[in-house]
């Protein structure tokens, strides 16, 4: 699943460890979502979607590849 | 007494434990070569220590893991789902080579030795994953 979790962070200047800090999740975390690694659940998408003040749509695009994925 | 964090806690009571399965060992072969008229129920207690240290850790692990993220769980668990067959099969590869009639320098309590040391091929394979 792709993500614009990079490009939302740098239009506000904030670090990993800011957004980290602001989701409640370590910055480990916020690396493994904003490079593909791992997809987060819904409630922690939500939340990474409320920070930015997006939907989750704006923030994670599900691609045709991800049909047929039972895995992060 | 200021309280430490959980990672120095798990760190700290999981030497704790290693350390007291080393010395309940030597103690106990101490007791066994020096002092064989010592009771059983002796030789129980001191074996306990350690035990008792273990569940000890096994609580501040449960608690470090329920207070981890969700990536941090994560790897975690395929920490440990790597460091489980990875330990088995060293265990397991020793036992029937010692089985065979090769004579080696272990005992079962170095079956707890080994799954411990299997964690540091388990937990780096699963967070080198998500890095």
């Amino acid at each position: 699943m792709k993500n614009r979790l990079r490009v939302l962070r740098a239009e506000r200047d904030w670090t990993q460890e800011d957004l980290a800090r602001r989701l409640g999740v370590s910055r480990q975390a916020v690396i493994a979502i904003e490079k593909g690694k791992y997809d987060p659940s819904l409630p922690l998408a939500f939340k990474i979607a409320a920070v930015f003040g997006q939907s989750i749509e704006q923030v994670f695009q599900f691609e045709e590849t991800d049909w047929g994925q039972g895995k992060s | 007494m200021k309280r430490l964090n959980r990672d120095k806690q798990l760190v700290a009571v999981a030497l704790a434990a290693g350390l007291a399965v080393g010395i309940a060992r030597l103690a106990l072969k101490f007791i066994e070569v020096k002092f064989p008229d010592v009771g059983l129920p002796v030789r129980l207690l001191i074996g306990a220590v350690p035990v008792a240290l273990l569940v000890a850790e096994l609580v501040v692990v449960l608690s470090y893991i329920r207070h981890q993220d969700e990536v941090q769980q994560r790897i975690s668990i395929e920490g440990m789902a790597l460091t489980f067959p990875v330990g088995l099969i060293v265990v397991f590869s020793l036992g029937f080579v010692m089985a065979a009639g090769v004579k080696l320098p272990l005992d079962f309590i170095d079956g707890g030795y080994i799954m411990m040391a299997s964690m540091l091929v388990g937990y780096p394979l699963a967070y080198r994953r998500y890095k």
